[in-house]
Formats: C-alpha cells, sequence, structure tokens
C-alpha cells in the first residue's frame, strides 16, 4: 500500500509541520516592512494584496504561542505630509497589536521629524531600534535573539555594545548588496532583513551562517521563518490575500485613521495647479448620447460610489482616480460642491471640454484618452490592465 | 523539496500531438506519482495494473461515504450540510462534477476525530488531516477533521467542515496542497477566525485539466495505446538579463533561449515579480532538444533608479521546478527636480524672497518644456537653461554634473503662517510625460512636530506623549504653555542642545470613555505670532 500523508493545515506551515520532531523549542520569526504607506490594499482588479488589517490577523494566525519574534523593517511611509504622519501613526498603532518586537528606525521616518519618531515610538508601545540614529534605543532582546536596525546611508555604526550571548538579527534600511556587506562584516548577524522593490522573497540568500530575506514592498506579503536549535529551518513569503479577514482592532485603527483623515480635511488641501475649468460629463452627454449611454451602465460612472461605499471617498490616496480633475483648482472638490465630476467622466480621459463645448467642430478636446487610463490603471492598482480588452467595456 | 515542485510535469512522446496525456503543469505531487505510475504500466503494457492505478485519478462523479459517529449527535446534521455545501462550492465552479453519497469504498472517505492535537512547530491545533492512497481498497481521499479547533479548542462550525471538504475534493483533483502566496482553494490559512476558502482561476483550470489528462489516460488504456515515457530537462541562456541605463518609460527587451535537454516534451510558464514585467501567459511546450526563444518585456515608466526585479519560470523540469531569472538595469528618470526643499518643505522669511529650484533633464532623453506655472502662491516664475553639480539623495546619487533649467520663484511678503503648498507645473511636448509637477512647502510661522497630539487608544494608566516646536532661521522663545482641559496636561521641557524644546502632554487615565478632545496652547515671545495652538486627541476606551 502507499499512503501519501498530507496534511490540510496551514499552507505557510506545510513545510514545517512534516519536518521531524527537533530537540529544542521552536520559534517562529514573522517580518514585515516597507509598508510605504500603503495601509490598505488599493486597486480595481480583485483580489489585492496587503494592507495592515489583513497583516494583523496574519501575525494572530501564524504565530506560535509564546515563541514569536515580530518584527518591522521600517519604512512605514515614503512622504512627508500630513498624510503620511496620519499613516505612520495608524500603523504604529496596528503594529502595537501586532505585539511587534522592534521597528526598524529608518531615515522615512526620520524624515517625519523629532516629534513624529517619538509618536511613532509611544504608539507601538515603544518598539523603534537602530544603531543608526539615536532618537531610538540601540537593540532589544526578542526570544533568543538581539534585534537592532541599521540605515546603509548613515555612517557605520558602533556594534561594540551589542550582546554576544545570542544571534543578531539585522533590520536593515538597505537593498541587497549593503546586507551581503552587513552580513560579511557581522557573522554574528544571522539574519538580515533588507529592503526591497521587488516581490517577497520566497527563498533566502545564504551568506556565510545568515540568511538574507526581503518582506517585499508595499506591505502586500510579510515572512515567516522558522528557527530552531541555532539555525533556520524555513522561510515562507505570506501573501496577504482576501484569505487573511481583517483583525478586528486593527479594522478600528484603520477606520480611525480614515476619520482623522476626513477631519483633518487633508482633501480640500492638496496642492492643486492651475488649469483649464471643466465642463462635466453632463455638458457633454447633450449632443454625445451614445457614449453617455455607455458611460452611465460602465463601472466609471459611480467611481465615487465605490469608495463612498467603503469610507475613502474623503481619502486623497484614492479620490484622484474616482474623480475628474481632483489635481486642478478648478477640478472636483467635494460631492455636494462639485456633484458634475464626481466619478470618471468624460474628461477625466479627454481633458477639459470647455473649449469644445464652444465650438465644437472646430475645436477638439486636448486630452490622448488612451494615454489617460494608464495614470489609474498602472501596474501597482491594475495589474491586469489591457487596454483592449479593456477598452470593449467602454467602447464609444 | 519546495512547494512548487508539485509543478513537475513529465512529458511524453505521442503519435498525436498535441498530446492528451501530458501531465499538466502545477499538478500535486500525489497526482503526478499516480500518473506517472499509470503511465510507465501502460509503457510497459501492463494494463491491468495501469487501469488500477488510473482509476485512482480524479473522476467527474465523485463518490463520497462520510462516518460521523464520533460527532455528538445534535451537530450530526449540521456538519453533513457542511460537507454537501463543500461539495456544492466545487459544483458552483465546476458543474459537470456530480457528487454522491455511497455505503460501498468511496473516492472520497470524510470522518472525524475528537481531537488531531497540536503540531509540534507550529504550535496550531491540527484542523485536518488527508491522507491520499493509491490502494484499491481504501478511499482515494480520506478527510479526518478534528473536532476541536484553534488554541484555545473551540468547537469547529459547519464552515469550518465545508472548507476542509472543499479542500479534500482539490486534494482529490490534483491541487498541490502547499501553494505558495496562500491563494486559491488550497492556501487558507488557518487562524483562530474562520475565513471561507475561495477558489482562484487557475484551481478550476487545473483540476479542470487534470480531470481531462485521468479520463484521456483511461481511455489510452482502455485503447491498448502505446506510450513512451520521457522527462524533460532546462537550460536558459543567459541565466540573467542586464540592460544598460535607460531612460525611464524606456522599454527594455530581450530574448531568452530555453532549450530542452531532456528526452520530454517540456512544458514551462513564465511570470514577472512585478507588473512592469511582461512576458507570455500561456504555458509554452519545447520538445526534446528544441530550443524556444520567450520575449520578455520590462516598461521602466515609474521605476527611476536601479532597476532589479526577475522572471519566473515554472517548469516541468523534476531537477528544476522553478527557475528564476533576474533582471538587472538602471532607469534614469526623465526630470528631477533638485533644490533647497528639505524632505520638501522650505522654511521662508515673512519678507518674502525667491524659491529656486532645479530641473535636471535627462540628456538621453531631453523632454521640451512649453510653459511653467506656478500654483499656491501669486507669482510669475521665471526659467533659463542651467549647467552644474547637484545631488539627488532621494534616489542616492551624490554631486554629479546635471543639465536642465533654473527656475526661480518670487515669494511675496507676508505669507500666511503655517505651511503653503507651492505648486510648479511643466507642461511638456512629451506625450508620456504631458505635465510634470513639483510641490514644495513654504513654511513661514513656528510649526508644532507633529502637527497634532495623538495618544491613540488609552485606558486608565496615565500617558505622556511630547511635541517640538520649530522655525529654522528665527528663533523664539516659549513664555509659557497651558491645556484647556483637565484631563491633559502640559509641562514645558528642558532646551535640547539643538535649540529646540519639548512640550510634555499627559493625559491623568481619569477621563470618561470617548474621544478626548483638547488644545495646547503655547505662547512666544514673537509679537507676530504670540500663540502657537496644537489640538491633542485621545481615544479613551
Amino acid at each position: 500500500m502507499k499512503l501519501i500523508f498530507w496534511l490540510a493545515a496551514a499552507a505557510p506551515f506545510a513545510a514545517l509541520i512534516v519536518g521531524a520532531r527537533q530537540p529544542e523549542e521552536p520559534w517562529a520569526v514573522l517580518v514585515g516592512g516597507d509598508t510605504g504607506g500603503y495601509l490598505s490594499p488599493c486597486g480595481c482588479t480583485k483580489p489585492m494584496s496587503g494592507g495592515v488589517r489583513r497583516r494583523v490577523a496574519a501575525v494572530r494566525a501564524l504565530s506560535l504561542p509564546g515563541r514569536t519574534v515580530v518584527l518591522e523593517n521600517g519604512g512605514l511611509v515614503s512622504g512627508t505630509t500630513r498624510q503620511d504622519e496620519l499613516k505612520a501613526e495608524a500603523l504604529a498603532e496596528a503594529l502595537k497589536r501586532m505585539n511587534v518586537d522592534a521597528i526598524a528606525l529608518g531615515p522615512e521616518e526620520v524624515r517625519l521629524g523629532e516629534g513624529m519618531v517619538e509618536a511613532i515610538d509611544r504608539l507601538s508601545g515603544g518598539k523603534l531600534v537602530s544603531l543608526s540614529h539615536k532618537q531610538a534605543k540601540p537593540f532589544v532582546v526578542a526570544g533568543p535573539f538581539v534585534v537592532t536596525s541599521v540605515c546603509a546611508e548613515s555612517e557605520p555604526p558602533t556594534w561594540d555594545d551589542l550582546p554576544t550571548d545570542r544571534p543578531w538579527v539585522v533590520l536593515l534600511r538597505g537593498d541587497l548588496a549593503a546586507a551581503r556587506d552587513l552580513a560579511r562584516a557581522q557573522p554574528r548577524a544571522k539574519l538580515v532583513v533588507y529592503s526591497s522593490k521587488s516581490a517577497a522573497a520566497t527563498e533566502p540568500i545564504p551568506e556565510g551562517d545568515a540568511w538574507l530575506v526581503s518582506p517585499g514592498e508595499k506591505g502586500k506579503s510579510m515572512l515567516r521563518l522558522g528557527w530552531q536549535a541555532g539555525r533556520w529551518t524555513t522561510l515562507h513569503a505570506v501573501d496577504l490575500g482576501p484569505d487573511f479577514s481583517d483583525d478586528p482592532e486593527a479594522a478600528r485603527v484603520y477606520a480611525r485613521y480614515l476619520a482623522r483623515v476626513d477631519e483633518e480635511d487633508l482633501l480640500e488641501q492638496m496642492p492643486r495647479p492651475s488649469t483649464e475649468a471643466f465642463a462635466g460629463t453632463a455638458a457633454c452627454a447633450s449632443c454625445h448620447t451614445h457614449a453617455d449611454e455607455v458611460w452611465k451602465s460602465s463601472e466609471h460612472s459611480h467611481a465615487l460610489h465605490t469608495l463612498e461605499v467603503d469610507g475613502h471617498d474623503r481619502d486623497p490616496d484614492c479620490v484622484g482616480c474616482h474623480v475628474v480633475g481632483l489635481d486642478s483648482v478648478n477640478g472636483f472638490i467635494s460631492r455636494a460642491s462639485t456633484p458634475k465630476l464626481a466619478d470618471v467622466g468624460c474628461e477625466s480621459c479627454h481633458g477639459s471640454g470647455v473649449r469644445h463645448i464652444s465650438d465644437p467642430y472646430r475645436i477638439k478636446p486636448a486630452g490622448n484618452p488612451k494615454r489617460a487610463c494608464l495614470n489609474c490603471h498602472n501596474p501597482d492598482h491594475s495589474p491586469n490592465f489591457d487596454f483592449r480588452t479593456y477598452w470593449q467595456r467602454i467602447r464609444h | 523539496m519546495t512547494p512548487w515542485v508539485a509543478l513537475l510535469l513529465l512529458g511524453l512522446t505521442q503519435p498525436s500531438d498535441p498530446n492528451p496525456l501530458a501531465i499538466p503543469p502545477g499538478s500535486s505531487q500525489a497526482f503526478q506519482e499516480t500518473a506517472l505510475a499509470a503511465l510507465r504500466e501502460l509503457e510497459a503494457k501492463r494494463y491491468d495494473r495501469a487501469d488500477v492505478l488510473a482509476t485512482r485519478l480524479p473522476h467527474a462523479r465523485v463518490q463520497v461515504r462520510a462516518n460521523l459517529d464520533q460527532v455528538p449527535p445534535e451537530r450530526r446534521a449540521e456538519y453533513q450540510r457542511g460537507i454537501e455545501q463543500g461539495w456544492g462550492a466545487w459544483r458552483e465552479v465546476m458543474p459537470s462534477l456530480q457528487f454522491a453519497w455511497v455505503q460501498s469504498v468511496p473516492q472520497l472517505l470524510i470522518g472525524f476525530e475528537p481531537d488531531l492535537g497540536l503540531d509540534s512547530v507550529s504550535g496550531q491545533r491540527r484542523p485536518a488531516a488527508t491522507f491520499l492512497s493509491d490502494e484499491p481498497s481504501e478511499a482515494r481521499v480520506e478527510l479526518v477533521i478534528g473536532l476541536l479547533k484553534g488554541v484555545p479548542p473551540q468547537v469547529p462550525e459547519r464552515q469550518d467542515v465545508m472548507n476542509e471538504v472543499v479542500a479534500a475534493i482539490g486534494a482529490y483533483f490534483g491541487l498541490p496542497g502547499d501553494v505558495p502566496f496562500g491563494l486559491g482553494v488550497m492556501g487558507r490559512v488557518q487562524g483562530p477566525e474562520f475565513s471561507p476558502r475561495r477558489f482562484s482561476a487557475g484551481d478550476v483550470r487545473l483540476a479542470t485539466q487534470n480531470l481531462a489528462f485521468a479520463q484521456a489516460l483511461r481511455k489510452a488504456i482502455a485503447n491498448r495505446e502505446s506510450v513512451v515515457v520521457r522527462v524533460p530537462q532546462i537550460a536558459t541562456d543567459p541565466t540573467a538579463l542586464s540592460a544598460e541605463p535607460v531612460s525611464e518609460g524606456d522599454l527594455i527587451r530581450w530574448n531568452v533561449q530555453v532549450t530542452n535537454h531532456g528526452d520530454g516534451e517540456l512544458v514551462y510558464n513564465a511570470v514577472g515579480d512585478c507588473g512592469c514585467i511582461l512576458v507570455p501567459r500561456e504555458p509554452r511546450t519545447l520538445a526534446p532538444g528544441e530550443t524556444g526563444s520567450l520575449p520578455v518585456l520590462a516598461n521602466t515608466k515609474g521605476w527611476p533608479g536601479p532597476f532589479h526585479k526577475a522572471v519566473l519560470l515554472f517548469t516541468n523540469d523534476p531537477a528544476v521546478p522553478i527557475r528564476r531569472i533576474a533582471i538587472e538595469s538602471h532607469v534614469r528618470p526623465r526630470f528631477r527636480f533638485l533644490g533647497p526643499a528639505i524632505d520638501g518643505r522650505l522654511w521662508v522669511d515673512k519678507s518674502g524672497g525667491t524659491y529656486t529650484t532645479y530641473l535636471s533633464l535627462d540628456q538621453a532623453k531631453p523632454l521640451v518644456p512649453e510653459a511653467i506655472t506656478v500654483s499656491g502662491v501669486a507669482a510669475d516664475p521665471t526659467f533659463e537653461p542651467w549647467e552644474g553639480e547637484l545631488a539627488d539623495p532621494e534616489l542616492g546619487e551624490g554631486l554629479q554634473p546635471r543639465v536642465g533649467l533654473k527656475i526661480s520663484v518670487p515669494l511675496p511678503a507676508n505669507l500666511p503662517e503655517g505651511e503653503v503648498p507651492l505648486t510648479i507645473a511643466v507642461r511638456t511636448k512629451d506625450p508620456d510625460f504631458p505635465r510634470i509637477v513639483h510641490t514644495v512647502f513654504l513654511q513661514t510661522g513656528i510649526l508644532p512636530s507633529p502637527k497634532r497630539v495623538y495618544f491613540g487608544e488609552v485606558g486608565d494608566e496615565p500617558q505622556r506623549a511630547w511635541f517640538t516646536l520649530r522655525r529654522p532661521g528665527k528663533p523664539f522663545r516659549i513664555l509659557a504653555v497651558e491645556s484647556d482641559t483637565d484631563h491633559i496636561g502640559v509641562e514645558l521641557g528642558p532646551e535640547l542642545p539643538s535649540g529646540q524644546r519639548r512640550i510634555f502632554v499627559t493625559y491623568d487615565g481619569k477621563a470618561p470613555i470617548g474621544d478626548l478632545r483638547a488644545r495646547v496652547t503655547v505662547r512666544t515671545d514673537d509679537p507676530d505670532e504670540p500663540t502657537v495652538t496644537v489640538p491633542v486627541l485621545a481615544v479613551v476606551g
């Protein structure tokens, strides 16, 4: 008889489960990072991956009770606007809820200012670490590891104060090449987490005794590593897809973040260059009746509603691709004050129609509609976009 | 062994083409082992043995038997309903499937055990176990569901039973059990909360292909067809892709030569690890000894700086289930605004002045500015050709020669206190970059950092936070600090070496449940800006 044992348990555990029992207790190390302000999956192609609500749920699901180290490799946000500050605070709150052990303090956080660094540290439960920046503690002891962080761009740090009685985990604000250099120079480092603008590492890159790994960018994935008997045993890149339910506590944090974005009127404060005025979709419909019918049956015609349903209709990150002219002083402000510019309308793709309306036979709209698609249907937000396929849905 | 070894696909030489007896890519190792064993028996003309093995492979009509003896009587009907919902989920995506209860040896046997225990490594309670057998006297798939789940233990719900049945049927149809990215019907993670399994298009496609393969194999055995089993072997040239630096927006094209050095048909799927990498989506096949060309296209728009990507080939070469082809290049940005602003901010005097920024243009493909406008402040910009050396810290570039435009914006006096966004928009003739925009925040007054003090969720423990005030280039003194709310205290900290002073804000832990809002007022010695107000928010729970 040939019997194949196949365990229907957690997919990321599968490689662990079939392993033989080892003498020392195993530890799980969960690694995220380079969220870059992507607190929520964003896009019009489902399912999208990522988001802090799923990530907290994933940490809860993938933890070993009492034997888990949770690490965040920094890069919480990518900019320095007020919305970035709110994002950093919300992410710090979410990290606290996933019992994070250490957060790398990197240049992205430092650029937000000293007060914001304090806020991130406080809201995360005092978890910032860095050998490169004095605003954070130099290291923490977490489970069997000493955890610290360094910035590749900064002056080389002093490593002398790090305890040597246990292996080091280094959160590096730097790329793979810098990670290799670090692992060679610091043989006590058994894990170097580096920053990458690519997908999460599905396989570790060995450098001496160390593993070099990256959780990828935009918080789409996290890593789960197994550690046992003084060595790494497994690495899984866990895609934060819709199979993870939103964590209720993290969902509350995220809802409060959206409420603060709304309360501080960040949408109204967006920089807006001056451009031509917009006529509004209804003005086009009087002549272009067929196009109007097509538009009304398309998803473009209720693009803003999709945001209103899930509470993102005051979020500057989202609204720009769901209305006409958010980046213009003459563009969308709110559904109440500029109703004719709500949703993705004619002028989203064709450009301002004001002059065309004044002299329709001689003046054509200046926009390049085919190219305009790519402003929103870019690889990040609409990875399956194909002009010929999508055009059939709105052919007019 | 990596999870994706399940992509193993062994090619066959067959007189007809396309080959209906090629094991579909992506199928589980168990499916492949049984399928390969059956094929080898067919090759050896041992038709009875081949038939026994082929019978173990999927059928469109699935016979199911469940043993609910261990289930508490009050839950039996609920769990039986969960089983039927599990096969109902499959029928929704594959309507040709039929499921039927039987009392004889079934293809899917479902049982329950009181507790499957904790896994020693994961620490999680095993929710279920699935066994696959090639033994004719046993069910092809046996699913054992634990009557406890999670840590601490809970009683499984009907949906949990449905989930496990869905996965067991997936195993029956040859879906791999340990997919790497957690998506698809086999990739649900067992956590403390219920999370329904969701079908991906790939699940349905693979199950359909495996069923078709099984049917074709059984037909071939019945017809006593002759087959020869062969194994493919992949090689790629080059093994990594690189390109000289390109301009942002340029397309980079490569052709990877893929050769099959084995004696079986090679099938592989190519996938980019980024939406900016385009490769043919459909599976490609190569005959033994054949070399094919795989076009790879990288769209560099939106990726200035170092460009590190990869193409993954999922192959049916058992020795190389995944071939990773690294992509390396450097993307020169078409334009960069470089200048005195630090992190997008510039401190300016109330008397006005001039904001100067340098528009560095990629000389290999220079944009041609047509007009420059400014918004945010009332000003007419001027610009002139410029050449010089500047660093670009954001892209990690030190001082280096650059060419472009020097743009100057006269700033009016008495800008509003706080931050004013100044936006410079440059219209160009390039259809890919018709308008390029640069925004800098002009700070004139004293600004707090952070702009609001946020405690987050607080309980009945006192909490302390702090903020700083900053106005580089124009020092000021803090005379007093005060709060307008009893539960929020405020205290001035000592002067720091940087000249800044921290203002400590404390919450006493005694406010009623709900949002606690306060305002901290800082009094300064600057007659133009005698007070600075900072809002405070704590969510008392």
